[in-house]
């Protein structure tokens, strides 16, 4: 009876909303009558709704900013990707693909499967969920964001406590008075912040030591951006959805947390449309040293998962050294702050490994899946690309650069100091030196000599190198030209092609794409150009080599000169690279196109599999060629 | 997709430690044996163990391919009372026709001449009707021994020829595991001591059969059971799918009239068999990690392989694209037909 009459209001409610809502039913009505909305498949995936229309809703509204899918039949994410003037306008995609999209004939796909999380974490429901202490604690800079905030609180699962550091007095006042008047706040903590520590700051000077009272915190704070003119909210909208909003997700973290004891720290996976090395340390790790001296951090890896944009609920307990400090503003940077490379940077980068560090687990909620893991492979999914998919990316440039060491190109052994341990293997032989590790420590502080020569500016070449070392070994000139040499051939000989990159490339100049190689490298031009005649690139390029022409790429020398000779050449340029540092950060900073593909060792890391020390020739020969084949494709999706 | 160089280096990955480990220890095993012992590759893994294990002791020690089949030699050994605990127990529900035909390989006309009609509609589960099984099976005890016998000699005069069933031979069977049946089974017919080296075993030690042991061991692990949370046993279906000759299953054997030599019948050929040069380029990935490894002394623990096995069983996205294809194989003995280890496991 009951049921019966839950259906009827459902039905009658939804049937209301169709009314109301005459364009949304109209597109509902069409998407459902050809499959690319499926209420059995979405709700599998995201939950109960009251009725069809309003799972259909939801999806409307959060596909503008995250990467749900309608069905099987229609992968948003790629739609987004694939058309980022959709994006950028905040159109809902499947509209756009239905009205539009499709007869304008834009790329759309089915259901991709980037990423698969090896275990899923279920909620289980319970008596005392609801009964856990709550904190929620705002940074709220743009004025707007308190209606934003209030809307999202007025739905929440349970009862709460809310804390505010406000930019100014008007939003501290308007904060105030609008969460006080929500049924499930509790109490509201509200002050005026100081404009130093960013989100971070403010909450830790003022509100620190409390948040330890309770069992649950989140954070957020509000988040805009501006492109193209328009304010960008998807990144917060997206952050937003799956730490307070989706009543779901919501729900689900708050009972996973209840049940599980373990878990310490939770966040959405990365947000999909950032950059794919957003997992990176990139220039952050020395600021980061503090936290390794103070809690003992591991920050070895060069990929971490992280809460990107600095949103999260925690156990506060699995953070008490960072909540347990006294700060004042004057412990954090003042402004103006970089874009990237700050003590934050590295702060919003540690809250998962000292939750690690504290005994519990990071969680996370791959929206794509809908599921809740404590897997963390999920940052492949950025790195989740078919050859033909990159093809298609870079075929649209002019000129397509192309770094070479582990772009094109890949060692059989990984290492790059083993051609100077087999050259020193075989001097030893010859009596030349007694020890071959002795002699790769030799030959490479001689190339450091020499970059303190030139005071780090410019680059050394190998056969300069080797002129330091003649000194330290006692030969001549000519002789040590000969080592270099030899040097260069037992890395010529262990030079093999990244089979997919090497035929993009000459897939590239069949379509009459301008092909040029830079690379950062003690190599001299004509030693690059043998290799690359190796590896079975024989097509006409362009060549720049650090060591030839003086510019390094991780100094900015290198891209301040191709940005230059685009710009004259007036034609468009993209760069292919490995280094997330100088083939993509600092060459977006100029203002360069670029792919960030994946470093071997970072592929096999993402992978789940432990970095070897690679410190020994039994390890080298172990290790190398597996890892070297894992990254032959610098992307998941081989 | 570029197959080729995928498939290979594929292999040298996923295949290459796994067989490194396993024919690296088999041959330290084998030192503690007797000194007339001959390895045996059971057929089909037995086609790329044969490889990786020439490739690591060319000459020490003989060996050959052995075309073998539970099935097979449950068949010809349908009329033997102490094969029955092998070939009858293991789990099976329907009619008495479908277990003849399924688990023996009898014809329908065959199954004709054994039961009666009304018998052969009887519907049976094992292991539950055993006893009763059983009590069938003695009934016509003689009229299986005139169907089986003749194929049984070929197949003695076949183990013959191979040095298998000679006197002074102690023959040790090489395959991936785990009960070790086929081994039992030709412990049984050969009436002597059988070695068995495996890479996971239900259970390792010395089982007595009709007066003879065979003798089970291990290389990975031992004491584990399907579904018990051991990954290289619970997804061993990508290393069986992987690790198989280019013919299907050995079903019978016929003697040629004219000279000593033998002809070897084998059933339908899953995808990866009829895409032979597929699997071989795995598999040559394969072979080029275990040279590399026995040439310069690396050892892959059991730890290594573990992790190895386990990121790819998990994670579809490391398995490229080339290789999904080639994960189809046939279950025979359980009747599911193909089964496909990405679908089944949800990958």
């Amino acid at each position: 009876m009951k049921n019966t009459l839950r259906k009827i209001v459902r039905s009658t409610q939804q049937t209301v909303e169709k009314r109301l809502q005459p364009s949304v039913a109209k597109a509902f009505k069409h998407a459902k009558a050809e499959g690319i909305f499926d209420y059995s498949w979405y709700k599998e995936h995201y939950g109960q709704f009251p009725h069809e229309l309003a799972a259909f809703k939801d999806y409307q509204s959060k596909s503008t900013s995250s990467n749900v899918n309608p069905s099987a039949q229609f992968d948003t994410e790629y739609y987004l990707r694939s058309n980022v003037d959709i994006y950028l306008q905040g159109e809902a995609p499947l509209t756009h693909y239905m009205y539009h999209g499709r007869h304008e004939g834009r790329a759309s796909s089915g259901v991709i499967s980037r990423w698969l999380p090896a275990s899923e974490l279920l909620a289980k429901d319970s008596a005392t969920w609801k009964q856990q202490k709550i904190a929620i604690v705002l940074h709220i800079f743009y004025p707007d964001f308190v209606k934003k905030f209030a809307a999202t609180l007025s739905q929440f699962p349970t009862n709460i406590d809310v804390f505010v550091t406000a930019a100014s007095p008007s939003i501290e006042k308007a904060a105030a008075q609008t969460f006080k008047k929500l049924r499930k706040v509790n109490n509201v903590f509200t002050v005026v912040s100081e404009n130093r520590g960013r989100n971070f700051g403010p909450f830790l000077v003022h509100f620190g030591k409390e948040l330890l009272n309770y069992d649950l915190m989140c954070h957020l704070h509000s988040k805009k951006s501006l492109y193209s003119g328009r304010e960008q909210t998807q990144w917060f909208d997206y952050l937003n959805n799956f730490l307070l909003k989706d009543k779901h997700v919501v729900k689900s973290v708050l009972r996973l947390f209840n049940d599980n004891e373990a878990l310490g720290i939770y966040y959405p996976t990365s947000f999909w449309m950032m950059p794919a090395w957003v997992n990176h340390w990139t220039c952050n790790k020395p600021f980061a040293q503090p936290f390794v001296d103070n809690w003992g951090l591991d920050i070895s890896d060069n990929f971490l998962n992280y809460p990107v944009g600095g949103m999260f609920w925690a156990r506060p307990k699995a953070l008490a050294p960072l909540l347990s400090e006294e700060y004042t503003y004057e412990d954090f940077p003042a402004e103006p702050l970089p874009n990237d490379g700050s003590w934050l940077h590295a702060l919003e980068r540690v809250l998962g490994l000292l939750a690690e560090k504290q005994g519990y687990k990071q969680f996370f909620y791959y929206p794509p899946q809908g599921k809740f893991t404590t897997d963390k492979t999920y940052i492949s999914s950025s790195y989740y690309k078919s050859p033909e998919s990159l093809l298609g990316d870079l075929q649209n440039f002019d000129i397509v650069s192309f770094d070479i060491f582990d772009t094109v190109l890949r060692r059989q052994y990984i290492a790059p100091d083993y051609a100077k341990l087999k050259l020193g293997k075989a001097l030893v032989k010859e009596g030349v030196v007694t020890s071959a590790e002795a002699f790769v420590a030799m030959r490479n502080n001689a190339e450091l000599e020499c970059r303190k020569a030139q005071n780090f500016e410019g680059d050394v070449s190998i056969f300069e190198a080797y002129t330091q070392l003649s000194h330290a070994l006692n030969i001549s000139e000519s002789e040590a030209s000969k080592l270099a040499e030899r040097e260069f051939h037992y890395d010529l000989a262990m030079a093999m092609p990244k089979d997919e990159m090497v035929k993009i490339v000459h897939e590239l100049h069949a379509m009459e794409r301008e092909i040029w190689f830079v690379t950062d490298i003690y190599y001299t031009r004509q030693q690059i150009e043998k290799m690359l005649r190796k590896i079975g690139i024989a097509i006409p390029f362009k060549l720049f080599v650090s060591a030839d022409i003086k510019k390094r790429k991780d100094a900015g020398t290198m891209w301040t000169h191709i940005k230059s000779l685009t710009e004259t050449e007036g034609k468009s340029f993209i760069h292919v690279g490995d280094n997330v540092r100088s083939d993509a950060q600092i060459c977006g900073d100029f203002g360069l196109q670029n792919v960030h593909i994946l470093n071997p060792m970072d592929k096999w890391k993402i992978a789940g599999f432990d970095i070897p020390a690679l410190d020994s020739e039994q390890d080298i020969l172990k290790w190398g060629p597996l890892i070297s084949n894992v990254g032959r494709y610098p992307f998941f999706g081989e | 997709m570029l197959k080729n160089i995928s498939l290979y280096d594929f292999g040298y990955n996923f295949l290459g430690p796994v067989l490194s480990r396993y024919v690296s220890v088999v041959s330290e095993k084998l030192s503690q044996l007797p000194e007339n012992k001959k390895v045996f590759h059971l057929a089909r893994e037995g086609y790329a163990l044969e490889k990786a294990f020439d490739h690591v002791m060319p000459n020490n020690v003989p060996s050959a391919y052995l075309n073998v089949s539970r099935v097979f030699l449950f068949r010809i050994m349908a009329d033997v009372d102490a094969s029955w605990p092998l070939s009858v127990k293991h789990g099976f529900s329907g009619t008495l026709a479908q277990f003849l035909h399924a688990r023996f390989a009898f014809s329908q006309q065959e199954i004709d001449t054994l039961v009666s009609g009304e018998q052969q509609e009887k519907t049976l589960v094992l292991p539950d009707d055993y006893n009763n099984v059983c009590s069938i099976l003695k009934a016509c005890q003689h009229k299986i021994r005139e169907l089986v016998k003749p194929t049984r000699d070929v197949y003695l005069r076949y183990l013959d020829t191979l040095g298998f069933a000679h006197h002074d031979v102690t023959p040790v069977v090489l395959d991936v595991g785990y009960s070790g049946t086929i081994q039992k089974l030709l412990t049984l017919l050969v009436e002597k001591e059988v070695h068995g080296i495996y890479m996971i075993t239900t259970q390792t030690g010395s089982v007595a059969l009709g007066g003879n042991n065979a003798h089970i061991d291990h290389v990975f692990k031992t004491d584990v059971k399907m579904g018990g949370g051991y990954t290289l046993l619970d997804r061993s279906m990508f290393l069986e799918a992987l690790l198989t000759a280019p013919n299907g299953q050995f079903v019978d054997i016929i003697e040629d009239g004219n000279t000593n030599t033998f002809h070897f019948c084998y059933g339908k050929k899953t995808y990866t068999q009829e895409n032979f040069s597929d699997l071989d380029t795995v598999l040559s990935g394969a072979l080029s990690c275990v040279e590399h490894a026995h040439n310069h002394h690396i050892h892959y623990s059991l730890n290594d392989i573990e992790t190895l096995f386990a990121a790819y069983v998990t994670q579809r996205n490391l398995l490229p694209r080339a290789s999904w294809p080639l994960f189809v194989f046939d279950d025979a003995i359980s009747g599911e037909g193909n089964v496909n280890p990405l679908s089944f496991f949800g990958l």
